[in-house]
């Protein structure tokens, strides 16, 4: 009898090491990158993206307030210049030991026009900021990304997208860019004028230069209902052909189990 | 006298009122006092600290930054420059000083720039 109970003790006991030790796998597994040091040996401030998984130690920092000070620092300034929005790709465009780039001096509407509704705005404008903007002319983008924390040159050079059915990505909205050439050039372009430079630098990963200024192909200005409501997910599966054929319905990550998330955009009366 | 000296303090600590919540709204009024530390703030840390759901403290508001201002300003310039829990490196300005950073921190924090 003792030793049935000795057993059946250290059987619980060896069981109980397994799933111990399982736990502390996953725990050390699902552990933390240990910070980056905040400056390197030459005393360079550590830039890291939004994610983490890239970062560098840039010799300068540059903030050009005007396209002639843009010009010149891509003649003078050390190489590879690198520009950057808001950091938020998760590609390595921007890790640079040369010169990182920010447009957020560069912001702010430039011009519009009410009847072709389109809105000419600096690069460096960030989506947070361009949408109070056009609404106070009367226009807005006719997509989003559901995100509004870049920059629009840095969510356009990434070809950021939001999510609608026949709605296109940012990029697709445009109708005339400002470029400044890495030989310190501004150069426009447009669908007309030099087109296959326009197309390319829609998204242009920073390989043909710097945006300056975007031209926008907006809508009048509207209303729109925001929905998130929490449904069976049967019932969201059932529902789907349904949501899939409107053009703002969206599903989230379920709350909890059998769950999830179901977001409706609708446009209501003008605003 | 002596008392005096030592109980001055005291009696105006004890004075102070406590700090009191801010909602967005008052949050978001604030801006730093010169111009191009303003533009920095305006144009990176606002869009987080000023939005009571990012769940950042919000800007001015003591009864959110006390505790954090108690693990002193290298830790909090520490945090800012290589990230912290939500925030990322840098706190999204990337032309930002350490000297900038440190002066965004004490503004944000409700303390004196």
């Amino acid at each position: 009898m003792t030793t049935r109970r000795k057993v059946l003790l250290g059987g619980a006991g060896v069981l109980a090491l397994g799933a111990g030790g399982l736990v502390g796998r996953r725990v050390w597994l699902d552990r933390e990158p240990a910070a980056l040091p905040a400056t390197d040996a030459q005393g360079r401030v550590v830039w890291q993206n939004w994610s983490g998984l890239e970062h560098s130690y840039p010799a300068q920092r540059a903030a050009p307030a005007s396209d002639a000070e843009l010009a010149e620092l891509m003649r003078r300034a050390p190489v590879p210049i690198r520009p950057v929005g808001a950091g938020h790709s998760f590609t390595a465009l921007v890790p640079t030991d040369g010169t990182l780039l920010s447009m957020d001096r560069m912001t702010g509407l430039v011009s519009h026009d009410a009847t072709a509704m389109t809105a000419t705005v600096r690069a460096g404008t960030r989506l947070s900021a361009l949408g109070p903007a056009l609404a106070a002319i009367g226009q807005e983008m006719p997509n989003l990304p559901d995100i509004n924390k870049q920059t629009l040159a840095g969510a356009m050079a990434t070809a950021t997208h939001g999510t609608g059915k026949g709605l296109t990505a940012l990029h697709g909205e445009v109708t005339a860019l400002k470029l400044v050439t890495p030989a310190g050039e501004i150069v426009q372009c447009s669908r007309d004028t030099k087109p296959e430079l326009f197309h390319s630098a829609r998204v242009g990963l920073g390989a043909f230069g710097v945006l300056s200024e975007v031209t926008l192909a907006n809508k009048p200005l509207t209303r729109v209902r925001k929905e998130v409501r929490l449904v069976d997910t049967d019932a969201l599966l059932k529902d789907w052909p349904a949501l899939a054929a409107r053009r703002n319905r969206r599903t989230g990550p379920p709350a909890r189990a059998g769950s999830g998330c179901r977001y409706a955009d609708e446009p209501q009366d003008a605003a | 006298m002596r008392r005096l000296f030592f109980a001055l303090p005291l009696a105006l600590a004890a004075c102070e009122a406590p700090p009191q919540p801010l909602t967005p709204e008052q949050s978001a009024a604030l801006k730093p006092a010169d111009a191009r530390l303003a533009a920095l703030y305006e144009s990176s840390c606002k869009a987080c600290h000023a939005v009571a759901d990012s769940g950042a403290p919000l800007t001015g508001d003591r009864t959110q930054w006390d505790a954090r201002w108690a693990k002193g300003e290298t830790v909090l310039l520490q945090h800012t420059q290589v990230g912290f829990a939500a925030m990322p490196a840098g706190g999204q300005c990337f032309t930002c000083t350490p000297a900038d950073h440190a002066a965004l921190i004490r503004f944000m924090a409700g303390r004196a720039q």
